[in-house]
This record gives structure tokens, sequence and C-alpha cells, in this order.
């Protein structure tokens, strides 16, 4: 076994070493020019996504150099477990791309952190680790691609997606790495046999491998979808696509001007008011507010957006520190390094991590700051009540400055934000009837004595996790009370039987998504549990397992399987749905039928 | 012939003599009625003047500032020329004017005592020039610190008094801090409240401040061991502890709307200032005057004030005092309230009486050289004269010299004699007092058929005053006779005169001077009673409400800049929200209270918002334009949207026009022309007249982009 391995490491030790060093290049050279671990989440992306490429590569490159029968056989025909070669082929290659993805973070990592005044905090110390995983993931897709039934196996590409969408952060995403990672290894462990292309029999391997391709199918039907909005667009019937909007539904609302939106929420209105409001709305400036949809979380590797900031009248760059819970500054020009800054002048910790906005506003999940350059320190400005978490921070809205918590606006005077540097107390607070995470938009105007504020809620309608979408006009007035003068509900423009594809094809399948989604994350306030699908929804998912379950004892009747294997695959197929079927068909061949029958009797 | 008129002279100097006082009133304004009506009868036999453009009456800035140096040896000025503003100098006795500085921003040009540097103060920066070409530093000014200018240091060669504020965490002081030429600072003061002005000793130490005590402000004077060190302290010399009032002797507490302006501190002690303060200074039995009219004044060592000059008709306030460049002793006076006057004080008085006698009828303004034989730098003004007229005077051979009146500087200004009469007026209101206006009569025109447009000022606590005025000309320029009135409640006239309202600015007694001043010009045969218009800018704007909303008999049209629809709400956001609220150097509230406009007040409130024009908004039926911005921090946009909408809802046309960015009046020139636009095309369309010149294609695409209603008269402009 370790000859082999040492073998596959030799094979491969040139492109890896080339690979290392190209890696170091590109990021030395980059990091001569900016801070890495102050990037956007983009540049992550991108990196991440050439580590996952790279790793698959290899994968399918190796896997495929043995894959020709009599090479396999040869690969095989050792006196070593078939684990043990696989084991001695995938560890040489995860030792190869250690060498090419994680080292040259790791040491770039390390000269920042010796050499640099740049902040380097144990979440940076992450990345060689989370780099490494994504490639070495990519790599047992690739390497299971290639080694598994052509049929299906390309389904494996899919696990590794997981990681785009999951919601952990920091160590938690590690977990969430090491799980997929898991997974992977644990399919290539089942293909890598004399047969590879021989379905399993083992029914937690034959789990192992349809879940994935069950995944895959459930994936390319949702994605068809999209191919049939193409269609309508190419023949001009796609309703979102004409001139006028359908009247009233969520798209109008999400694309409408913030004087539009408000004149459409009160459309109906028969407030006695609603007249003048209408004049005063086709008059006024409209401040429309977009919620946030992530906060930088404590720990997180990457970032949303660089926390960074800089004061060039006083020579002065400041990046925050997750380990430090405060800035850590240094010389804008020299780059040296010059101290820390918390809050105010006790120089506190921050309660959480804290990204810059504007030329000298900061805010957290909790707080919004602004930095004083005459000064050269921090102040709190704008507190959230105990257990709410910011969702837009604060930004003028008129005479006054408006803010947005998970539950709540927040209006605080402007002049006071303007004109101090005091912890400002909000003028009045204006609770949101629905969840952040399914609002689209608010949009106020000033009326004379408060405002009007409308609260769209059409955030999750492509998802199928929002099913009621509306809309809500407040009169708030200037003491700050609020009064509902309008309400509509929204319709969804296109067919929910369309919208809500992802569930009826299996629900089982979205929970399962949706479950490996925030698979180690912590709650996130700012999105919203799912609504409950319309019922017609629910029966056509129960009519698909239906035909899925007497599709698989149709089809299971043509395939070989035992009884009990048999009786597993229609409980599934009833269960999982149609994806479950279509996983079916691709991992078992039809039993082949010879015509014997008429041969004897001729 | 003759004699009947000598009989009548006499006769009527009989009675001016002998006739009581009401009588004497009645007779004054007699006169004024003959003298009005023998000014429209010269004005008519005039040339009809040319139209002209509306830019010729924005304000012109090719000279930004004009300075004398200390000694009268030069004169500094700021020129503007395409989009670049340079620093120029002039020798006063001959030579080549020649270019000290390519480009600044620079408003305001200051001499050092040595007339070796220059201080150029800009909006935002202050910069330091030698007049041999060196650079000197560049200080910030505004920003977080709110740094400004507070005066020269007339103790110290080269240096001015800044006034900032210094952050201490979320708190703040206010300091004073000398700055060289080569920008050495020095502390002189640093103070828990914000100090308005202090008065030097010869040795440069503060000798009196005076300070704003959160309600009202308050002279003191400084005692030899009170205060900071001699000569100050280098900075970060300050310890936390060193706040201490020890060092400070209350003489003198002003009241709300009082002011009062440090001169210079005099070896023997007393202080020279300009103000209005009133009271009995420093609890002195005897000392106080009659706090009324702004004037120049003496306080000696006792704390006793002595007059030294105050308006000789008794009715204006001082509007300027030129200093002595090296003593700071006050040379000349102007008051500007009604009929433009420069008197001389003490041995100068033989210098402005002879420069006076050859501008007669002219307003002029002064600048003093250092020493008999130095040169004076005059500027002659009038409310026909666009740009100053700028002269050198020689006191040893009493000649004039003009200068800078290359056509460069004066192009573009209108000829006087295509501009109107403007007459100071008085007339008697319903309730027998007088009331303080002025009406321009344009040449060529029958004051009697011409529609008349009642201008009202904004504030209300300001005035309108003898000189150039670019509207109330554009206006006089298209044909209407305008009339400026100094309701009661306006500043100008003395603290009486601005108390006097007693807080009556709804559809009250300050609207009703207003009314009955256009209705005493038209008892005056000034004004075609069916062509009546009124427009106005602030409160102006208000009262323009007001007069359509109430006076829709009398007003057939109007025009309101920035206008707050309900004063009450206003007044009240104003203290809530706006800036002025919240600056540091007064207490608008007390001010407001002084002379009951404090909405807060709930009493005030109710009567204010009762009569306003946002509650009476049904009763506004005539044409009405409306221009404000919409980044106004004076009247909230809200409040002008909210006016609008209301009467839009009502279903009565009027247009609506929003700078963009705009504050609380236009500065650009193509907003500030489309100010001039609107009032003229609305005015046209109901009072008749020429139709306006096109609008370029620059000002029609700024129309059509913020109008945001359109009436009648703008339809073409509608989006």
């Amino acid at each position: 076994m370790i000859d082999l391995f040492k073998g596959e490491l030799l094979r491969f030790r040139l492109w890896a070493l080339v690979a290392a060093a190209i890696n170091l290049v590109v990021l030395g050279f980059l990091s001569s020019m900016v801070d890495m671990a102050q990037q956007p989440l983009l540049v992550y992306q991108v990196f991440g996504a050439v580590y996952a490429v790279t790793g698959a590569l290899l994968g399918m490159y190796q896997m495929g150099t043995y894959r020709k029968p009599n090479q396999w056989l040869n690969l095989l025909h050792r006196p070593l477990h078939r684990l043990q070669i696989a084991g001695a082929l995938t560890g040489a290659s995860a030792t190869l791309l250690l060498l090419a993805t994680a080292l040259p973070i790791a040491l770039v990592a390390l000269y920042q952190d010796t050499m640099t005044a740049r902040v380097v905090d144990l979440r940076h110390w992450l990345l060689p680790l989370a780099a490494w995983l994504i490639a070495v993931s990519s790599y047992l897709a690739g390497a299971y691609a290639m080694v598994g039934n052509r049929r299906y196996s390309f389904a494996a590409f899919l696990l590794p997606g997981l990681l785009v969408y999951a919601q952990a952060s920091g160590v938690a995403m590690l977990g969430v790495h090491c799980v997929v990672l898991a997974f992977l290894a644990a399919m290539l462990a089942v293909a890598f046999k004399p047969d590879p292309t021989a379905p399993p029999r083992n029914p937690a391997s034959v789990l192992a491998i349809a879940l994935p391709v069950q995944l895959g199918a459930y994936f390319l039907v949702w994605m068809l979808g999209y191919g049939m909005e193409v269609a309508w667009t190419v023949t001009g019937t796609h309703p979102l696509n004409s001139p006028t909007l359908p009247k009233g539904g969520y798209t109008e609302a999400e694309r409408a001007e913030g004087k539009t939106m408000l004149l459409l929420g009160i459309e109906r209105s028969r407030e006695p008011e609603a007249a003048l409001w209408r004049e005063q709305i086709a008059l006024s400036d409209v401040y429309t507010t977009y919620p946030l949809r992530n906060l930088p979380v404590q720990g997180s590797m990457t970032n949303l957006l660089p926390l960074e900031m800089g004061d060039a009248d006083n020579n002065v760059w400041m990046v925050y520190s997750h380990d430090r819970a405060r800035f850590v500054t240094r010389g804008l020009r020299d780059q040296r390094r010059i101290g820390e800054m918390g809050v105010g002048a006790e120089q506190a910790a921050f309660p959480a991590p804290t990204m810059p906005y504007g030329a000298t506003y900061l805010y957290n999940a909790q707080a919004a700051y602004q930095y004083d350059s005459e000064q050269q320190r921090m102040f709190e400005r704008f507190r959230l009540p105990e257990g709410e978490v910011m969702a837009s921070p604060p930004e003028p809205a008129g005479d006054n400055i408006v803010m947005l918590s998970d539950r709540a606006a927040y209006f605080y005077p402007g002049r006071e934000a303007m004109n101090g540097l005091d912890l400002l107390q909000p003028l009045m607070r204006v609770a949101m009837s629905g969840p952040v995470g399914h609002l689209g938009r608010m949009d106020v105007i000033e009326l004379l004595d408060g405002y009007l504020v409308s609260y769209t809620y059409t955030w999750g309608m492509g998802s199928g996790e929002l099913q009621q979408p509306f809309q809500q006009v407040l009169r708030v007035d200037g003491k700050g009370h609020a009064r509902e003068v309008a309400r509509r509900a929204l319709s969804m423009d296109l067919p929910p039987l369309y919208s809500n594809r992802n569930t009826w094809l299996s629900p089982v399948l979205r929970a399962l998504c949706l479950g490996a989604q925030d698979l180690f994350a912590a709650k996130d306030p700012l999105r919203a549990k799912p609504q409950s699908m319309p019922m017609p929804v629910l029966w056509l998912a129960a009519v698909g397992c239906l035909l899925s379950l007497l599709g698989a004892m149709w089809l299971t009747g043509k395939q070989t399987h035992a009884p009990r294997g048999r009786l597993g695959w229609v409980l599934l197929c009833g269960v999982i749905g149609l994806p479950a079927l279509a996983s079916l068909w691709l991992m078992y061949p039809q039993r082949e039928t010879l015509p014997v029958a008429e041969s004897v009797a001729a | 012939m003759t004699t009947f008129k000598t009989l009548r002279g006499t006769l009527a100097l009989c009675a001016l003599l002998f006739a009581p006082r009401a009588l004497l009133a009645h007779v004054v304004l007699a006169q004024a009625t003959q003298s009005l009506r023998a000014a429209e009868v010269a004005q008519r036999e005039l040339p009809r003047a040319p139209r002209l453009p509306r830019t010729a009456f924005l304000e012109n800035r090719t000279l930004v500032a004009v300075a004398l140096s200390p000694a009268g040896g030069a004169v500094a000025y700021l020129r503007e020329q395409k989009d670049s503003r340079a620093l120029w100098l002039l020798p006063t006795g001959g030579g080549n004017t020649r270019m000290l500085v390519g480009s600044t921003q620079a408003e305001q040009i200051m001499w050092s005592r040595d007339g070796r540097w220059l201080f150029l103060r800009a909006s935002r920066v202050l910069t330091i020039v030698g007049t041999d070409g060196r650079t000197g530093v560049r200080v910030p000014l505004g920003g977080t610190e709110r740094r400004r200018v507070i005066k020269l240091d007339p103790s110290q060669p080269a240096a001015v008094l800044l006034g900032e504020r210094v952050a201490a965490g979320k708190g703040e002081r206010w300091r004073v801090v000398r700055m060289d030429a080569h920008g050495k600072r020095t502390v002189l003061r640093e103070d828990t409240r914000w100090i308005h002005d202090v008065a030097l000793d010869t040795q440069g130490r503060v000798v009196a401040l005076t300070r704003f005590e959160g309600a009202f402000d308050v002279l003191y004077r400084l005692r030899a061991e009170g205060g900071l060190a001699e000569g100050g302290l280098a900075e970060g010399d300050l310890a936390d502890g060193g706040l201490t009032d020890d060092g400070l002797r209350e003489v003198l507490r002003l009241q709300p709307m009082e002011r009062l302006n440090l001169l210079a501190a005099r070896a023997d002690g007393s202080l020279l200032m300009t103000g209005n303060p009133g009271g009995n200074p420093g609890g002195n039995p005897g000392g106080g005057l009659d706090g009324n009219f702004r004037r120049v004044l003496r306080l000696d060592t006792n704390n006793t004030l002595h007059m030294l000059h105050h308006d000789p008709r008794g009715e204006a306030d001082l509007d300027e005092v030129v200093v002595d460049p090296r003593t700071q002793e006050p040379l000349a006076v102007s008051y500007r309230s009604t009929i433009a006057a420069t008197y001389g004080i003490g041995d100068a008085q033989t210098i402005v009486s002879a420069i006076t006698k050859k501008f007669p009828g002219r307003d002029i303004a002064l600048q003093a050289g250092n020493g008999p034989s130095a040169h004076w730098l005059v500027s002659e003004r009038a409310p026909t004269l666009r740009d100053p007229r700028w002269y050198l005077y020689d006191p040893r051979t009493g000649n004039l010299r003009r200068i800078l009146d290359d056509p460069g500087i004066t192009a573009g200004s209108p000829k006087e004699a295509a501009l109107a009469r403007k007459i100071a007026i008085a007339y008697t209101a319903s309730d027998g007092t007088r009331v303080h206006g002025f009406v321009l009569l344009p040449p060529g025109v029958d004051a009697a058929h011409a529609p008349l447009i009642a201008q009202v000022h904004g504030g209300p606590m300001n005035h309108f005053s003898a000189g150039y005025d670019g509207t109330a000309q554009f206006l006089a320029n298209r044909g209407y006779v305008v009339f400026q009135s100094n309701f009661r409640g306006s500043t100008g006239h003395g603290l009486a005169y601005t108390f006097a309202s007693k807080g009556d600015y709804g559809n009250g007694r300050v609207q009703h001077d207003i009314v009955e001043g256009v209705r005493w010009l038209l008892a005056q045969g000034i004004g075609n009673k069916d062509r009546v218009g009124i427009v106005g800018h602030s409160f102006g704007g208000y009262s323009t409400l007001l007069g359509l909303t109430f006076q829709p008999e009398l007003f057939k049209v109007g025009v309101a800049g920035s206008p707050p629809a309900d004063l009450a709400w206003a007044m009240r956001w104003l203290l809530d929200a706006g800036d002025q609220g919240d600056l540091p150097d007064r207490s608008l509230k007390h001010t407001l209270a002084a002379v009951s406009l404090d909405a807060t007040d709930a009493a005030t409130y109710a009567r204010l918002h009762a009569q306003s024009p946002l509650v009476n908004a049904a009763k506004m039926q005539r044409p009405l334009l409306i221009m404000a911005g919409d980044a106004d921090r004076t009247v909230a946009i809200r409040a002008v949207l909210n006016y609008a909408a209301t009467v839009k809802a009502a279903g009565r046309p009027l247009s609506l026009l929003v700078e963009p960015g705009g504050g609380h009046s236009p500065s650009d020139p193509v907003p500030r022309e489309a100010y001039l636009f609107g009032m003229e095309a609305l005015l046209q369309a109901h009072l008749g007249g020429a139709r306006p010149e096109a609008p370029s294609q620059r000002l029609r695409a700024y129309l059509r982009e913020n109008l945001r209603l359109t009436g009648p008269e703008f339809r073409e402009f509608a989006r």
C-alpha cells in the first residue's frame, strides 16, 4: 500500500509542485498588493472554485487512467484489500492536493502574520484546511464519476455543490466539508470493486449511491423548469416579460419604484386622508430600504465585504479582528502597526463582527457606530433592543434616520445624528407584521407629522418558502403610533405548480436539501421559516409519490432485485417520489430476456 | 405765484414748530406722500427701460471682495474670471497690478496688521498668503471642529483669532486660538461655552469676552489673575481642570435679540463695541442706556455705557462700522434701514464728510488707511447699482480715483437708467403705528396703472435695506411697481419695532401691516388695484400664502419661495429638528419666546396654527407657484410638500418647483434663474405684461426635470 501510495505521489509530483508554485505565486502577488485576509466573498469563491476544479480534474484523470478493464483488474489484482488500494490512491492525491492548495495559503498567511501589520485571525488559519477539503471533496467526486457507472456517477458532483449553499460558518463549516467528504469517500468505497458498474447490494450502500442520483434527477427536473421559462420568453408568452406586468403581482411589487409601490398600496384605501396621501406620494421623495440577507458572523472564514476602513487625515487604516473584537490600526501610508480601537473612550470590545459602510459609519448585528476622525474614536450611535438583530443599517430618510431590525423599523433624529456623537434614542418604532426573512422592501415617505410606511413581503417566492406575499401600509403619526391603513395580498404571477415544483417533485428531498443547507449552522434571525405549501401542491406531490410507487412496482419487475431489495425500492419511490423512480431506472439495467422459448419451439 | 409758495412754506414751518406731535407726524407723512408723488411723476416721465435678460439680475461675482491694506498702500481683491477666482494686488501709489494667487475659493480678504500677509477665508478653508508671494499655512474651517475666524488679532503683527470646538468624549469645549501667519497656534481660552467675541489688550491678553450662557449672552471682563497665563498657552498645555470661570466678571447681561460686537479695548480699560444692549450693566446705578437701536458704544471702567454714535434720524439700526486698522477705534458708521447715510466719528468726521460730499444721494462704504495721509477705499453703492464702484480717496489732496473699473469687471451690469428708483416710505397702519418700507418705481411706467407686487422679506427677523435688490429690480424691469414692507417685527428699526409685532404673525397685525401698506400705496395712486400680486421667500413665502388665502380680493397671484405653510408647525420643527434649533451660539427657543413665536407654547401654537394657510387651504383659490429646495434645513420640505398636496387634493391648480439638493435659497446659477423665470412667468400670466424671454435649453431641461407640479402657466414644461 505504501509503495502504491509513493508511486502515486511520484507520478503526480511534478504537477503538484507546478500547481503549488502557481498557487503560491498568484497568492503572493495578490498579497503584495492587497490584504488577502480582507477580500469580498467573491474572491474566496473564485479561489474555492479553482481548487474544486483542480481536485475534480485530478480525480477524473487519475481514475480515468485505471478505469480501462485490464488496467482496473491490474490495479485491484494485488495482495491488498480493495479499500487499501483506494486508500493509497486517494491518500496520495489528498497529500498532493494538500501541497498544491493548503500549503501556499498557509505560507501566505504566515507571511501576513509575521511580516506585515495585517490582521490574521484564527479564522484565517482555517482557510488552508477549507481549501484542501474543497479540493479533496471535488477530487473524490471526480474519482467516483470515473469509477462508478457512467449512467449516474456524475451525480456525485452535486454533493460539493452543497458547500455553496451551506449556511454554516467557521469551524462548523469545516464540519459540513467533512460530512460531504465522508459521503463522497463512502460512495467511492462502494464503487471501488472489481466490477465498479454493478449496482450495490448492501442497503446502506444502495442509499449512499441512490441519494445523490435522486438529487441529480430532482435538480435536473427543477432546472428544466427554467428551460420552460426560456421557451416562454422565446415565444413571447412569458407573463413577466410582457410590457405590462401582471397587476397586483409580486413581480410588479419587486420592480416598482417607491412612489408606485406606495400608490399601489393605498390604491383601494378608504381612509379619509388617502386622497391627500396620493398627492403627497406623487410629490415626495420615497426612501426605499432592502433588508440585509446576511450579517458578518463571528469566526466566519470569509467576509461578506472587507471589514476595513481608512482615515486619510490621520494616516490610519483600520481592520476588524474577530479575535480581538476590535479594529486593529496601522499606518495608511507606512503600513506600520499602530494599535487597536474599540468602542468609545474605553476602547470596549465590539459585541459582534463590525462592518464599515459609508465613509465613517459601521454596523454589526446589534448596533451602529460612527468613527470620529478628530478624536480617532468609534462611538456607538444606534443600539437595537435586546433580542433584535440588524436588518439594515441607519440611512437618511428625510429629516430623520431610519434603521431596520428583524422586527421593526426605527426612526432616529437626523439633526442629532449629524451634530453629535451620543447614543441616540429612537423617535419611533414601527413594528413589522411579518418576518424580515420574507420582507422584500420597505418604502417610506415623510408626512407632515410622521410617515407613511409600506412593508412588502415578497422574499422567498422563487424558492417556494413564501406562499402568501402581501403589502401592508402603515400611517405612523408624529408620536410613533402606527395604524394599518391598507393591506393587500399579492398574486404569485406564475402558476403555483410551476413555482412550487421543487416541493411536489419530492417533498422529502426538498426537506432534505433545506436541512442540509442549515447543517451545523447557527439560527439565522434574518431568515424566515418556510410557509406551508398550498394543498394542491401537496396533493400533486402525493400523486407523484403514488405514481412513483406504482412505477417502481412495474420497473422493479423488469429488473433484477432480491425480494427485500425490490420492496425497499418500491417503498423508497413511494416516499421520495419521482426522483427516486428516476434513480431506480438509472441504477438498475433491465433484466435481459432471451428469446429462448421460440428457438426451442422451433 | 412765488409769493404764494413762500407764504405756504412759512405756514408749513409754523405748523411744524407749533403743531402737537401727532399733527407733526401727519405733516411729515404728508411731505413723504408729496415726495412719493413727485417721484412717481418723475419716473413716469423717463423713457421706458429696455427689458434686460434675467441673468443681469443675478448676483455678480466678478469682484468677490476688495480690501485696503492697513497702511493704505495697496488694495487686494478677489476677481473671478470664467470658473477661476484669483487674488490680485493693486498698489495705490501707482504701478502694475499683480496676481498673488492664481486660483482660490476665498470669499473674504483680511490684511494682517503689518500689511505683509493676507488671510483668505473660503467657506471651508483659511489660507494665508504673503504679499511677496510666499505661501503660508492652510487651515480647514467648519468641519466637526466648527472652526471659524473670529477676527483679525489686532495685538499681533500677523495673526487671526480662531474659534473652534474641541471634542471631549461625547461632550465639547470651545477654544479661542491665536494663529499667526506661520501657523503657530496659541490657545487664548478654552471654555465650556460658546465664545462669541473677544477683546484683547496690547499685550494680546483676552480682557473681555462675550459668551453664550444657554439662554442669553453675557459680556465678561477678565480679571488680571483670571483666565490663562500671559500670552496664552501652547497647544496641549491645557489641563482638564483649567476651565475655571474664576477670572470672569460679568458686566453686561444681554436679553434675547440683543447683540454685541467688541471692537477694541482701550489702554484705560474701557471697551469699544457695537450693539443694542440695554438694561443696567454691571448693576451700576445710572449705567443703563436705552437698548432700542444698534449703535456704537463705549463701556468705561466703571462699566457705564456711553453712546458714541447712533442714527441721527432715530429710525435705523447701525449697519456697518469702519475702524482704524491700527487702534480699532471707530472712525465711521453707516445706517441703511431707511435712507442710507454714513457719518464720521471724532477726528474722522472731516474726511468722511469730504468723501460723502463727493457722492450726493449715494450710499458709500469705507475702509480706512492707517494715518492721516493714508488712502481710504470708498465703494459707491445705490439701489440702481448692481455692482459697487470702487475709488481711492487721498486725504492729502481730497482727490478720488476710480479703480477696478475695467470692462471685465463691470461687464453685464445693468445701466442705472434702466433700473427702478427705490424710495424709502413710511405709512401709518390702522392702529396708528408708523410702518417703514420701500417702493420701487420703474422708469417710464405709469405707476397708477402698473401692476403692483408686494414683496415680503424672510425672517421675519430681517429687513429690506436701502441698497440694490436683484429680485425687486428684476420685477420692476418687467414693469411692476414693487412694494417692500418692513412690517413691524422686522429688524433694522430698533428692538421696540421688532417686538411691536407681539407675536401676531398669523393673519394678524404683521400681515395687516403689509396689506395696509399695499392699500396705502393704491390710495396714493401707485399701482392698479386689480393687478396686485404678492411674492416672498421663507417668511415672505408664508406671508404670500396668507395673502392669497385671506386677502384674495387684494392679491390676485402669488409666488412663494420655501414657505412654511403653518408657522406654528414650522417653528416647532425648527426647534426640534431644524439646524437653527441646535446652534451652539444661540438659543432659538429664547429668541422665539422673546418675539412670542415659541410654538412649544400651546397657546402660541394653537393661535398660529388656526390662522395658518395650511389649515385654511380650502380658501386658497388664487394662482400660486411654490419653489423650494429638497435639502432645506430651515423650512422642512415635508411641510412644503404637504401644503402643495393639500391644495392639489382640494382641486386647486398650483405649480411646484423643487431644487434637488437645494438649501433654503437657490445658489447655483440655473436654479436662481429658474426662480426668476418662474416668478416672471406666473406674474405675467395673471397680471399681464410682455411674455418672458424664452428659457435656454439648460433652463428648460431644469424646469422639466424639477417641476413636480405644473399649473396651467407651466404646462409646456410638464414631463
